[in-house]
C-alpha cells in the first residue's frame, strides 16, 4: 500500500489520467468516423465499431502505450530518485508500484472503448443489436495487446534514460502494425504490436461494384490472446530483469 | 560502537578493480570525511553501504548489524542517504516530495515540520521543486535524508555546484548534525579545504584502497611540516645548525624539518643563548598537502 501511495503520490500534476481518457476517446471517436456513422450503417454499427476499433487501435496504441510507459519512468529519470528510493523500498516493491500504475491506466482505457461502443451506439440510435460477446473480446483483447506492449516499451524506458528510444519504437511499432495489417495474416503474427487486428473477430467485405460493406463475423482466436498473455508475461518477466540489473 | 565497519570491502568491475579491501571504521556521533579525488571509488565505496551496488568482496556492518539482502531495508530505514545528487521530482512541491519519502520510510508526517526548520525550507514548502535553486534541491535531499532521525547520514558530494554562500549552509548543517540531531555523518568530497573545516575523522581513498584512517587531529600530527627560524646571528647560528637547516633567502632564516619536541627545545634553548631567536614558526600541512604527500602527488 506504501508503494501504491508513493506512486500516486508521484502522479500528481502529471496529468497521466488524461492521458489515458485523451487516447481512448481518440481511438473511440475516430473509429465511429470510419465504422460505425453513415447512412445505411445504423443495421451493423456495432460490427462496423468493433471492426473499426481494433484498427485504430494499431494506429494508435503502440504509441500510446510507450507514451505511458515513457511518462511512467520518465519521471525516475529525471529525479535521479531511483538512488533514493532503492534505499527505502526493494526493486521487486518498485516494480510492483510501477505495474499497478500501469494495469489501472491500461484498464482505464479498455473500460472507455469498451462502454464507449453500446454508449455511441445508444447515441447514434444503431439498429443493429449488441453482441456482448464481442463487447468482452474487444475489451480483454485490447486490454491483453495494451499490457504487453506497455511492458515491452517500459523495460526500453528503464534501459534508457533518456525516452527517446522508447518513443521511437513505439512509433515504428504503430506504422508496422498497420503495414503488417495489409500483409498475408501470417505476417501479421510476427508483428505483436499490430495484435489489435488479427485479434478481431468482425472481418469487412467491401463490394467494389456496389459500393456496399458487410461485417461478418470470424472465430475468436483464442489460441492467439493465449499468445499475446505469453508475450505479456514474457515482456514483463524482460522489464523486471531490467529493473533488476539496473545500475543507479 | 563503530557505527560504519567494513571489512575488505572490495569492487570489481570486469578486469578493473574499483574500490580494493577497503576497511572502513566510522564511530559513532563522528563526522567522518571521506576524501579522495575523483574516480577514486568514493561514490562506489558509498553505493555498496547504501546496498545500491553490490560488492564484489568483503562484509558490510551497519549500525552494529551486518548488511546483507534481508537485513538491508530495515537498516537503511535508519539511514539517511544523498548520493552525487538529490532525488526529487521537480513537478511536486518540496512537501509533496517529503510526503512520498516519509510514506516509504514508514515516518510520521509530522516529522516533515521538522526536517524542513532545520534546512530552512519551511517557507517554500508549496513550491515545485522545478522552480528551487540548485542549493535548495540540495538542502531538500538533506530533508529527505533527515527523515526519522536516522543514527547514520551518508552524504556524497552535497556541496557539488553550491555556489559559496550554499557551501557555507551546507557546511553548518551537516558540522551541527551530531548534536542537533544524533546523527553519525560519512560524508565524501574532493574539496580538501571544505572537509577541513566540517569533519573529524578522515579516510583518504585513492584509486580504490584507503591510504589513512583516523582523527583528523591525528593525520594532522603525522604529518607536521617544517620549522621556520630567524635569528640576529646567522653566522653564529650556522656552527649550531649544521646540516640540520636549510637556510632561506631571507637572511637570517633557516628551514628545519619536523623533529621530537625535546630535540627542538634543547636545539632553541642553545640558538637563543649563541645566536638569538626572533622568531619560530612550525609550518602545519594543510589537508591539501597532507592528502598529496600521501597520495604520491606531490612532486607531480
Amino acid at each position: 500500500m506504501r508503494t501504491l501511495y508513493a506512486e500516486l503520490k508521484k502522479a500528481r500534476r502529471r496529468h497521466n489520467l488524461f492521458v489515458a481518457v485523451s487516447i481512448s476517446l481518440f481511438v473511440l471517436l475516430w473509429a465511429t468516423q470510419t465504422g460505425g456513422t453513415g447512412e445505411g450503417r445504423l443495421e451493423q454499427g456495432y460490427s462496423g465499431l468493433f471492426y473499426a476499433v481494433p484498427v485504430m487501435n494499431t494506429v494508435v496504441m503502440p504509441l500510446g502505450t510507450a507514451v505511458l510507459a515513457s511518462r511512467l519512468w520518465d519521471l525516475e529519470s529525471k529525479g535521479n530518485s531511483c538512488r533514493m528510493l532503492l534505499t527505502l523500498q526493494s526493486r521487486g516493491e518498485l516494480f510492483l508500484g510501477k505495474t499497478a500504475i500501469a494495469l489501472l491506466q491500461i484498464l482505464l482505457i479498455s473500460i472507455i472503448e469498451s462502454a464507449g461502443i453500446p454508449a455511441l451506439g445508444k447515441h447514434l440510435g444503431f439498429t443493429e443489436p449488441l453482441d456482448w460477446r464481442q463487447f468482452w473480446w474487444l475489451a480483454i483483447s485490447t486490454f491483453a495487446v495494451n499490457t504487453m506492449l506497455f511492458f515491452l516499451w517500459l523495460s526500453l524506458s528503464i534501459r534508457f534514460d533518456n525516452q527517446v528510444p522508447t518513443l521511437a519504437a513505439g512509433m515504428v511499432g504503430s506504422l508496422s502494425g498497420l503495414f503488417a495489417a495489409f500483409m498475408p495474416s501470417l505476417v501479421s503474427y510476427f508483428m505483436p504490436w499490430g495484435y489489435y487486428i488479427p485479434l478481431s473477430t468482425i472481418r469487412m467485405d467491401w463490394n467494389r461494384e456496389t459500393r456496399i460493406v458487410r461485417y461478418y463475423p470470424t472465430p475468436y482466436p483464442v489460441w492467439l490472446l493465449i499468445l499475446t498473455a505469453a508475450f505479456g508475461a514474457l515482456f514483463v518477466v524482460l522489464a523486471w530483469q531490467v529493473l533488476k540489473h539496473k545500475e543507479v | 560502537m563503530q557505527i560504519v565497519e567494513t571489512t575488505n570491502l572490495t569492487k570489481r568491475y570486469g578486469t578493473s578493480t574499483v574500490v580494493s579491501q577497503v576497511s572502513l571504521s566510522v564511530p559513532e556521533g563522528s563526522v567522518y570525511g571521506f576524501i579522495g579525488p575523483n574516480g577514486a571509488g568514493k561514490s562506489t565505496t558509498m553505493k555498496m553501504l547504501l546496498g545500491l551496488v553490490k560488492p564484489s568482496g568483503g562484509e558490510i556492518h551497519l549500525l552494529g548489524k551486518q548488511m546483507n539482502e534481508r537485513s538491508r531495508l530495515e537498516l537503511l530505514r535508519q539511514t539517511g542517504s544523498l548520493i552525487e545528487s538529490p532525488s526529487c521530482y521537480g513537478h511536486l512541491t518540496g512537501e509533496e516530495n517529503l510526503q512520498i519519502a516519509a510514506e516509504l520510510k514508514n515516518v510520521p508526517k509530522k516529522d516533515i515540520d521538522r526536517v524542513l526548520e532545520i534546512v530552512e525550507l519551511k517557507d517554500s514548502r508549496k513550491r515545485q521543486v522545478k522552480q528551487y535553486s540548485l542549493g535548495m534541491r540540495q538542502r531538500l535531499g538533506i530533508a529527505q535524508a533527515l527523515l526519522g532521525n536516522p543514527k547514520l547520514l551518508i552524504l556524497d558530494e552535497p556541496t557539488n555546484g553550491l555556489d559559496p554562500s550554499g557551501i557555507q549552509q551546507m557546511r553548518s548543517l551537516i558540522r551541527d548534525m551530531p548534536n542537533r540531531c544524533g546523527a553519525t555523518v560519512l560524508i565524501s568530497s574532493h574539496l580538501l579545504s571544505e572537509m577541513e573545516q566540517m569533519v573529524d575523522w578522515v579516510g583518504i581513498l585513492n584509486h580504490g584502497q584507503l591510504l589513512f584512517q583516523g582523527k583528523l587531529a591525528a593525520l594532522r600530527q603525522h604529518s607536521q611540516g617544517d620549522i621556520s627560524l630567524r635569528v640576529l646571528c646567522p653566522e653564529k647560528a650556522l656552527p649550531i645548525l649544521g646540516n640540520l637547516a636549510k637556510p632561506d633567502r631571507e637572511p637570517g632564516v633557516f628551514h628545519l624539518p619536523a623533529m621530537r619536541e625535546d630535540l627542538l627545545a634543547e636545539l632553541v634553548r642553545r640558538l637563543s643563548v649563541e645566536a638569538g631567536v626572533v622568531e619560530l614558526n612550525r609550518h602545519t600541512k594543510s589537508l591539501e598537502e597532507i592528502f598529496l604527500s600521501l597520495t604520491g602527488e606531490e612532486s607531480k
